[in-house]
């Protein structure tokens, strides 16, 4: 008996699949995901590594301060595009001066070489170039006329302020090897493989909603209650979306793999993984763990809905919850170990992606992750128990537009 | 056999089905009846177990149905679809599979079935390139693939043109020739009066009335004469024996009161008018359906307007 049911299962499962892998818009986008992704994680860390480059032409004024800082302000930047003209005396006249674009911005510097303050003032947003530039250029001039104020000899004074540079590497226990990296290559790496997770849970919960709601809408749902009960159908949906799921992976991370080792070295690539080989193993689990989360989700309200607005209304709490670990994606990133990320990492409807992040460039504790897994599971059982329930009354259901309350009421109907 | 005890179900405030027993026995074609809204669909949804009643039993060959009975019963839903994007041949193939049907038969079995419905050369098409006709001889072919015991069609003749009708209940008898016990649903009397063994007709999710078709005549039939005649037979309008007449100037149809017979008819026309036709009509489902339901839903209301459409004198003179 158990057998047959399964058989009808797999049945089920394979023609999900065949219709999911043989439409065009999955073909498309196998072949194009990994360019994007690519481009995505690749590209950002590229234009990061020559960030001194990024500096643009940038002509601004100069006003207040004492003759010598503004002599040595002037001088340090003669190395950068940065120009510095006289647009006025004034900030009246260097803000016309602004207005009519003939400078970027001004510098306001401190009266004394006492005073902790100098302004900036741009038109437009200030690139982080531009400030970081700036910020060390009048550090550097305040501090050395300090100490040349105090006595001391400028060359020497250079000469002890110099300061080693900091090269970050990560070890990677899995592997056995220490890995070069640097804070925005984690944080790329991170932003890439959230945007991967974010948008194949949303592209795949999308799916099977839809599956769902195409069933009802094309009326065969009850020619498949006649040979399948509910359960199967809505097993078998899921089985075969997640196969063609994995099909999908499995292409993009073969295509980034060889993209990585490949076509990288030839072309010089100065990119790695943050992480390592293993997050690709933590990503299709995480991604498959959520994938079973929502889609159970999206098969309910699939069923519930009238159309496919309708399914974009009810959807939208849920999507909401794929959304948090997106917009909190710097915090995350920056510090993965601190009470925020942890906390989200716990929650089943976050935790898939918040956790993936933190082993990505966190420390999670081993019960952290346990933790997080065993809620998932259990989270998982009850919600397609729920599901399944909402599913079989919904899937009847037609004519009507009915709200999320009522949905939740029918989990306790007799059907 | 098929068989329903005293089974009630109830979506909020409406009474879908109410407390309706029914057995279908082997081998008969058995009709549901009644209008739009008196529980048809809900009650086979239940047969199939699709939707389980608040209260009573459904019992099939003797027991409560299990999933593993589902591979012996034809289903072909009133709310019917198949895959849009799929073609025919994978679509049948597809779901005899799903009825545990090995492919090696069911292939077979799908070329036999769309030859006799003259749709082979669509096998290799999607279904949405099919006309609403031809696709339901597919959902009927989808029910039928895995050769049941038992066939339950709801609706199977709604929207079809006359010639596709012929063609499907042609399946139908034939199905029910190879011992094959046939349930189905309707709203036209004359298709169930046509093909059925045995009916029942609801109404408001009872069943008013039920038996074989013959008992059912019998029992509510009323006796009517038809007559072609030369002359005025206005005098008939008030005589005792005459219940009811449908009257047109050369032909009328006209029921008889309880207790009175044609012979008493056909004595009192005699002399009085030229006879050039007499004939004793059995009494059609539709006029018991009519009477039974006339005036109770506004579908049995429809009925009757567009039966009796054309006498403008009206036909209910009860």
């Amino acid at each position: 008996m158990f057998k047959a049911l399964t058989r009808k299962m797999l049945r089920i499962a394979r023609m999900e699949f065949r219709q999911t892998a043989r439409n065009r818009a999955f073909v498309i986008v196998t072949i194009i995901g990994p360019f994007i992704i690519v481009a995505m994680s690749v590209l950002p860390s590229l234009l990061a590594m020559n960030e001194a480059d990024a500096l643009e032409e940038t002509t601004i004024s100069m006003i207040n301060g004492p003759p010598e800082l503004q002599q040595a302000v002037t001088s340090a930047l003669s190395g950068t595009p940065i120009r510095i003209v006289d647009a006025g005396r004034d900030e009246e006249a260097l803000r016309r001066a602004l207005q009519n674009k003939s400078i970027r911005g001004y510098l306001v510097l401190p009266d004394t070489l006492d005073a902790d303050r100098a302004r900036l003032v741009t038109s437009g947003a200030a690139s982080f170039a531009l400030v970081g530039t700036l910020q060390s250029v009048i550090g550097q001039s305040v501090v050395s006329l300090r100490m040349a104020r105090a006595g001391l000899d400028p060359a020497q004074v250079a000469e002890l302020s110099r300061r080693p540079t900091l090269d970050v590497s990560r070890y990677d226990a899995s592997a056995g090897v220490e890995a070069g990296q640097d804070p925005t290559t984690a944080i790329f790496t991170v932003l890439a493989f959230t945007m991967m997770l974010y948008m194949t849970i949303l592209l795949y919960g999308q799916a099977i909603g839809r599956s769902v709601l195409n069933e009802k809408l094309s009326k065969t749902v009850e020619i498949m209650l006649s040979s399948v009960n509910p359960r199967e159908l809505l097993v078998g949906k899921i089985a075969g979306k997640a196969a063609a799921s994995i099909l999908q992976y499995a292409i993009w991370i073969l295509m980034a793999a060889g993209f990585l080792n490949i076509i990288g070295p030839l072309v010089d690539l100065q990119f790695t993984l943050a992480g390592g080989t293993s997050t690709y193993l933590y990503l299709v689990m995480f991604f498959l763990l959520a994938f079973l989360l929502y889609s159970s989700v999206y098969a309910a309200l699939g069923a519930a809905s009238e159309d496919e607005t309708h399914l974009g209304q009810l959807a939208w709490p849920v999507i909401l919850f794929l959304v948090i670990p997106m917009v909190s994606i710097g915090a995350i990133a920056t510090s993965p170990d601190s009470v925020f990320p942890r906390v989200l990492s716990l929650i089943p409807l976050t935790s898939p992606i918040v956790m993936f992040q933190r082993l990505l460039v966190g420390n999670p504790a081993a019960w952290e992750v346990a933790l997080c897994l065993g809620l998932l599971l259990m989270s998982i059982c009850v919600v397609a128990l729920l599901a399944a329930k909402i599913f079989r009354v919904g899937i009847l259901m037609t004519g009507k537009r009915f709200s999320m309350r009522e949905i939740v009421r029918w989990v306790r109907y007799r059907v | 056999m098929l068989e329903l005890e005293h089974v009630t179900k109830t979506f909020g405030q409406t009474v879908a089905v109410d407390d309706l027993s029914l057995s279908a026995p082997p081998g008969e074609i058995f009709g549901l009846l009644g209008p739009n809204g008196a529980g048809k669909t809900t009650t086979i949804r239940m047969i199939m177990n699709i939707i389980a009643p608040d209260s009573g039993s459904v019992c099939f060959r003797g027991h409560a149905l299990t999933e593993r009975d589902k591979d012996r019963i034809g289903y072909l839903p009133e709310e019917r679809g198949l895959y849009r994007k799929v073609t025919v041949g994978d679509m049948l193939l597809y779901l005899a599979s799903l009825k545990n049907v090995p492919r090696a038969d069911a292939e077979p079995r799908v070329d036999a079935w769309l030859e006799r419905f003259g749709l082979s050369q669509w096998k290799g098409h999607k279904i949405e390139e099919l006309s609403k006709g031809m696709a339901q001889k597919i959902q009927l072919i989808a029910s039928v693939i895995h050769d049941p015991e038992f066939v339950f069609l709801d609706e199977p003749f709604s929207g079809l043109d006359p010639v596709s009708t012929d063609v499907l209940r042609d399946a139908v008898v034939d199905l029910n020739r190879a011992g094959k016990t046939v349930l189905f649903s309707t709203h036209s009397m004359e298709q169930a009066e046509r093909i059925c063994h045995r009916i029942v007709i609801m109404d408001h999710g009872r069943a008013v009335i039920d038996g074989t078709v013959a008992e059912v005549k019998e029992r509510y039939g009323k006796k009517s004469v038809a007559i072609e005649f030369d002359g005025d037979i206005g005098f008939l309008k008030t005589h005792a024996s005459v219940q009811s007449i449908i009257h047109y100037p050369r032909w009328a149809e006209i029921e008889l009161a309880d207790g009175h017979e044609p012979d008493e008819l056909f004595r009192l026309l005699a002399g009085r008018v030229s006879v050039r036709r007499f004939e004793v009509l059995l009494p059609s489902l539709h006029k018991i359906f009519v009477d039974q339901l006339g005036g109770r839903s506004a579908a049995a209301e429809d009925a009757v307007v567009t039966s009796d459409a054309g006498d403008s004198r009206g036909a209910r003179e009860e």
